[in-house]
């Protein structure tokens, strides 16, 4: 029984949401502090140090002891996937052995940074050897496997279907796995809050959808809005 | 704000006239069953007198059972006003129960299936709607029974119990008065549970990837930090989270510094300094913004008065001030008698509040005197600092700040409409840190 459900979905104009949007008071010290957690939660050290310095934005914790995961991250964003691996068995032996499917990420984009680097037989080899056997153990990981490998036979890598994993944020991806993985082995807060307000964002605009049109800010990175389609 | 006010069920509906009610005696919170009670056509439930309201997240009542009566043949539940009165709620469509006698929970039929313990005098029961989840559960005596029914999408639901045998008694507590009768279950527990569970089913939507692949967040922190000119920490961003490739040029960082000088005069007062360097920052922006050029002569006029400079002040204002707040139009005299026509009334106000300046002796004292409070003075500078910045084409605001105000103004809309689980969330919980982010999301929203 459809009884109390609104048929007509409100319109808001844009001069209407642009007013609610004038309303809103967001406070610098709140945005400093989501950027410093940002930087502090995914280790990124000098950022961070020098993010203390000009903001006034206090960090939280000891920068000095997250040296070893700004380490790590570095080498996984440079593309030396195996110096990570070593450091982290340096660290803490456990974080990889528990975690299959870290793990298989970080292999995954050492074949990725194999690929990237041409040594196309390598990263056969490599794939035979270390990323089969695990995908045949686990069918969730398999069909990642098989993406990662169908690489190979893209002449131009970047204008396959398969571009996304050679992107830089492919890297930043699997960092920031191993990053909070890490982070969880040392008991501490994990996951940075930014991507939250974003998820929030993603989601809150996905349900005000079912009630009214307005407009949205649908391309994250330019914050442009825009108009709600014209009726339907 | 916030949404209207909607009643909630505070006790039984005593006024309904049906077949059915003459085998109850209903007093406030307090139901007892007199009817015959020999066969399932002498079963009588009651409602609440007002439905769960629809913006509720979750909602929460207890029921005691005063008295087992012959059979215990209680059922506890939920029902919409259609449900008819002789039959216990769960018996018909869009009534839901959990019955005593033999523990079933009921939904639109006559046979349940097993659910919980069965109940019995001594015995308490809650009850929670969850809006979020569209789910029914239950407690005895505090011990979460779990959920009873899924997709529960009814909009008007009144809590119900209904009875079948003599004597059955129970009192309901709809918690309306916590202060005299508090809940025996713990509310804030159930509630900070369900936000919980709401931030998890958040926290796990995909954000988009940038449409060029880039890293989302990384543009979000370098663009923040490049607006606010931290410009060395945008540097370590965009080498070590972006991986190069970004950068700022020098005339970037050239303009935001004449910006920051600007903003610093205004603030302090040195308007002729701040005109000065706005016209070099950015020729023309003063002749095509009149507003803008207005309010800063103005603030200039005022500032002199305050420095008792009142000959002066007065010189400039009729040269400089007054014409420009007539218009192009022009005349002479008070712009305030003649200049009406071209003048947004708020800038008319102002030229008066300042004029009024000069009648006093300590202009700062005066009922005019905020024009020369900080306030005033910080908020003209960001006024400017917003025009410099349309000047030279760039938005007035990074897109991470651009994204939190979209991000609260649409939880705030969806709040305002009635949606249950927004009324749970809060923008602010969400950003603050130095805190467990589990205790954190368990904090439930204002609602």
């Amino acid at each position: 029984m459809g009884r109390g459900e609104s048929n007509s979905k409100r319109r808001i104009s844009r001069d209407e949401w642009e007013r609610k949007l004038k309303d809103v008071k967001i406070r610098k010290e709140d945005m400093n502090r989501v950027v410093m957690n940002f930087l502090v939660t995914e280790g990124y050290v000098d950022a961070a140090r020098v993010f203390e310095r000009e903001s006034g934005t206090a960090p939280g914790v000891d920068l000095e002891q997250i040296t070893d995961r700004t380490e790590i991250r570095r080498a996984v964003q440079s593309g030396d996937v195996e110096q990570a691996i070593e450091r982290v068995n340096d660290l803490d032996p456990d974080i990889l052995e528990r975690q299959q499917r870290l793990f298989f990420h970080l292999q995954q984009q050492r074949l990725i940074e194999l690929i990237r680097g041409g040594q196309l037989a390598e990263a056969l080899e490599f794939a035979q050897e270390y990323l089969a056997p695990r995908g045949e153990d686990n069918p969730e990981l398999l069909e990642e496997l098989e993406r990662t490998v169908a690489l190979l036979v893209f002449k131009d890598v970047k204008a396959s279907p398969l571009a996304d994993l050679m992107d830089v944020a492919q890297r930043q991806k699997t960092a920031s796995e191993l990053n909070a993985a890490i982070l969880a082995a040392q008991s501490q807060e994990a996951e940075p809050k930014l991507p939250n307000l974003l998820k929030l964002l993603v989601w809150a605009q996905r349900q005000l959808d079912e009630k009214a049109t307005y407009p949205h800010i649908q391309d994250l990175v330019s914050g442009q809005l825009e108009d709600p389609p014209a009726d339907n | 704000m916030a949404a209207r006010q909607q009643p909630q069920p505070s006790a039984w509906d005593a006024s309904i006239r049906s077949s059915a009610q003459r085998y109850l005696s209903v007093d406030g919170c307090r139901v007892k069953y007199i009817g015959p009670g020999s066969e399932d056509k002498d079963a009588a439930a009651v409602r609440s007198n007002h439905p769960v309201p629809s913006d509720c997240p979750i909602f929460y009542f207890e029921v005691e059972i005063a008295s087992r009566g012959r059979d215990g043949f209680i059922g506890i539940g939920f029902s919409t006003a259609e449900v008819e009165l002789d039959r216990l709620p769960g018996w018909e469509p869009h009534s839901y129960g959990y019955h005593g006698d033999d523990g079933h929970a009921f939904s639109g039929r006559g046979t349940g299936r097993a659910y919980g313990p069965i109940y019995s005098t001594g015995d308490w029961i809650g009850v929670i709607l969850n809006r979020v989840e569209r789910t029914i559960t239950f407690t005895k005596k505090g011990y979460d029974l779990g959920i009873a029914f899924e997709n529960v999408t009814e909009e008007r639901l009144y809590p119900s119990v209904g009875f079948r045998t003599p004597e059955e008694e129970i009192v309901a507590n709809f918690g309306t008065d916590l202060a005299a009768r508090p809940f025996r279950g713990d509310l804030a527990w159930i509630r900070a549970e369900a936000t919980q569970r709401l931030y998890s089913s958040i926290l796990s939507t995909s954000v988009p990837r940038g449409s060029k692949g880039q890293s989302v967040i990384g543009e979000l922190v370098f663009g923040y930090l490049r607006h606010q000119g931290h410009w060395d920490t945008a540097a370590a961003v965009a080498r070590d989270v972006l991986g190069g490739g970004v950068a700022v040029s020098a005339q970037e960082v050239e303009e935001m510094q004449l910006r920051r000088q600007i903003g610093k005069h205004v603030a302090a007062g040195e308007i002729d300094v701040a005109l000065a360097l706005v016209r070099q920052l950015a020729p023309g922006l003063l002749d095509g913004d009149p507003h803008i050029h207005f309010r800063l002569q103005c603030q200039k006029f005022a500032e002199m008065i305050k420095a008792g400079l009142v000959a002066e002040a007065i010189e400039y204002g009729r040269t400089h001030v007054v014409p420009l707040g007539v218009g192009p139009q022009g005349g002479s005299g008070v712009a305030a008698s003649s200049g009406s026509a071209s003048m947004a009334a708020a800038d008319r106000e102002l030229l008066e509040d300042a004029t009024a300046l000069l009648a006093y002796d300590d202009p700062s004292a005066g009922p005019t005197g905020y024009i020369l409070l900080p306030a005033h003075r910080n908020e003209l500078a960001a006024t400017v600092d917003r025009a410099l910045l349309a000047h030279s084409g760039r938005c007035a605001e990074s897109a991470l700040e651009a994204a939190t105000r979209q991000a609260s103004a649409t939880l705030q809309e969806l709040k305002r409409s009635g949606h249950p689980a927004a009324q749970l969330l809060d923008l602010q919980s969400l950003l603050q840190q130095g805190r467990d982010p589990q205790q954190l999301l368990l904090e439930p929203g204002g609602s």
